[in-house]
């Protein structure tokens, strides 16, 4: 079966496919590093194994190599990155080049004309005064270029289709029935799902990138020694009361947790949501990933509450796969639909699964 | 700028300039100060005995690198015009091999063509030895492949898959002419994004001629088809110029799941 997942975002790019019948995830760091096309400076980078890109009088260094570049040669000016907030970044004029040639090279071309793509999308953000439009156009249009037919994806919808949260009702499991939560480094970005019918979705402009920032500033240190603290460091179980960067950590980790589900409840009720059974909440994305962070999260949640019921929160097996791994799914989904409709000899099929009538009556009225 | 080459395959250490030159490298000598270097007894002995070459050498003070750039530049692109209008306007082997060995003359200093200058010669090499038999092509390709295959990471990845599909098509004895022809094109769009245009004219070239030599009744009419697409592929090429050239086709880190995501596309897809 071919089909494709990726999962574009602010600091990863992460794309899957089956291979022999098992999932294969490619993952790049998205971000590049731009120096001038010098007398040595291609042999250099050659001689160093590097990946880079030529355009006029400048190198462009990609993915990991971007960072250890920066790091070696303490230029953090010239550390840049195509995407902010959860969408092309609007101040950086090489972004949407730079995503084109790093999308590509993480994808593939397709194995045929056609093989459909799943690519992820952000929800719109509920506090911030862009769109996600332009981001999808784009980027739809530049897989469709390749050769690809694009679908776009909710991210948070691709965590239900690869965790899989159930509900109950009468014995009878609803498959795909939840709330998941995708923590990236721009945005954080929710779904609720019924039987895999997308109910509600947005996203928050505040996440990862918001907590480095936060705390580089009340530290007075740089972004990048507050990441490389977090990457290594932060256990929410052991937090060190005499490191001043892990208490800050802690503090703005906290306040984003709160602020996000502030935020879900505001819009849930917003929505007139009536959910009767208790939902699973699942939870996945790069700002989870430190050790204690479910832990902390059910521990403001029992203080702020939900208008709906929850009967517990998870970690994705894999936080920083599930969407892509979703994303797959739904693209495999896809494709055995168009199969067999058309070995029915019927025409396309449909774009989404279509919303339950099986196990209960709208959740949201 | 005083850039020298070191010609030999190992490297060169200057013990009285405190310098050390990698094999087959260049060296601004500039950098560590044009009166010290010339004082040095090390290196004039080194450019006597020839294991260092003098590649560019500017009268101190002046903007050399920008001069020395625009002006190689300039003289490359004469030289590469005079041998696309050659090419375009007459086929004959002996012509184009001129025209490419003036244009190897200018381009002899040059680190960029001094990467390729092994694979220059064999391709010249193969269009003097062409007899209208197509078992040049295999051998061309074989060479190309231990060239290019073994460099891990070498900028010229990218002809990997090319080669391939060429090689391929070379031995498909029942499709050969129109394949041949196709993928040979192909195979020189790629080469010419790594040499940046300096092979175009060679390249396309080579079926034309080996179609000369065949002798059949329709070669007259597919030569002139050809030279409409190479004017059409060289416009192309020149407005691919300014565009992104990466040395790279995949990337990323590789690992594999373990989640089941055909059982799961199975589950999503049986929701009614």
């Amino acid at each position: 079966m071919c089909a494709k997942g990726v999962d574009i975002g602010t600091c990863f790019l992460v794309g899957a496919e089956l291979k022999d019948g098992k999932e294969v995830f490619t993952m790049e760091r998205d971000a590049f590093f731009s120096m001038p096309n010098e007398d040595f400076a291609e042999d250099m980078l050659t001689k160093a194994g590097a990946f880079y890109i030529i355009k006029g009088e400048q190198i462009y260094v990609v993915g990991e190599d971007a960072l250890k570049f920066s790091m070696v040669t303490g230029n953090q000016k010239d550390y840049r990155r195509p995407m902010a907030k959860g969408v092309l970044n609007p101040g950086e004029e090489e972004a949407i080049s730079m995503m084109e040639v790093l999308l590509e090279a993480v994808v593939g071309k397709p194995s045929y004309p056609g093989e459909v793509i799943c690519a992820t999308m952000p929800a719109n953000p509920v506090d911030a005064d862009f769109d996600v439009t332009f981001h999808r156009m784009v980027l739809e249009r530049f897989l469709k270029k390749l050769g690809y037919d694009v679908k776009c994806i909710n991210e948070a919808m691709c965590i239900i289709y690869s965790e899989n949260p159930t509900v109950t009702i009468n014995n009878e499991v609803l498959p795909f029935t939840g709330i998941a939560i995708s923590w990236g480094a721009g945005m954080v970005n929710l779904a609720a799902s019924w039987r895999a019918k997308k109910l509600l979705e947005f996203s928050c402009g505040r996440s990862g990138d918001w907590i480095d920032r936060q705390v580089a500033k009340v530290r007075s240190v740089p972004v990048s020694k507050v990441q490389s603290h977090k990457e290594k460091y932060l256990n929410f179980d052991r937090i060190d009361p005499t490191d001043q960067i892990m208490v800050a950590l802690e503090i703005y980790y906290e306040d984003l947790i709160r602020y996000v589900i502030t935020s879900i409840g505001q819009q849930l009720k917003a929505a007139n949501a009536t959910i009767d059974e208790p939902v699973e909440i699942v939870i996945a994305g790069g700002t989870s990933k430190p050790p204690g962070f479910v832990d902390r999260f059910k521990s403001v949640l029992r203080e702020l509450g939900l208008p709906i019921p929850v009967k517990g929160v998870r970690h994705a097996k894999d936080p920083l796969k599930a969407v892509a791994a979703g994303a797959l799914i739904a693209a495999i989904s896809e494709e055995k639909k168009r199969k067999a409709n058309a070995a029915a000899g019927g025409d396309a099929p449909a774009a989404a699964p279509a919303a339950g009538k099986k196990g209960g009556v709208p959740l949201i009225s | 700028m005083w850039i020298v080459k070191n010609v030999l395959r190992g490297s060169i250490m200057i013990e009285d300039l405190k310098v050390k030159i990698p094999a087959k490298d260049y060296f601004d000598l500039d950098k560590i100060g044009r009166e010290r270097a010339e004082q040095s007894r090390q290196l004039k002995l080194a450019m006597e005995e020839g294991y260092l070459q003098n590649v560019k050498k500017s009268e101190p003070g002046s903007n050399e690198a920008v001069l020395v750039k625009e002006e190689t530049r300039s003289e490359i692109k004469t030289r590469i015009e005079e041998l696309r209008q050659v090419i375009l306007k007459s086929p004959d082997k002996d012509t184009v091999i001129k025209a490419l060995n003036e244009l190897r003359t200018v381009l002899a200093g040059s680190k960029d063509v001094e990467q390729i200058r092994s694979d220059f010669d064999d391709l010249k090499k193969m269009i003097q030895t062409m007899d209208g038999d197509n078992g040049w092509l295999k051998k061309e390709f074989d060479k190309l492949r231990a060239t290019f295959f073994d460099k891990e990471k070498d900028e010229k990845t990218l002809m990997k898959r090319e080669v391939l599909e060429l090689r391929k098509a070379v031995l498909d004895e029942r499709q050969r002419s129109q394949v041949v022809l196709t993928q040979f094109n192909e195979f020189r769009d790629t080469l010419l994004k790594e040499f940046k245009g300096l092979l175009s004219g060679m390249i396309a070239a080579g079926p034309r001629m080996s179609m000369g030599e065949g002798g059949d009744s329709g070669a007259a009419e597919r030569v002139r088809l050809t030279e409409v697409e190479i004017k059409a592929r060289l416009k192309l090429l020149e407005s691919k110029e300014n565009e992104l050239t990466a040395n790279f086709e995949k990337i990323g880190k590789e690992t594999q799941g373990t989640g089941d995501a055909g059982g799961m596309a199975d589950l999503l897809g049986g929701i009614d």
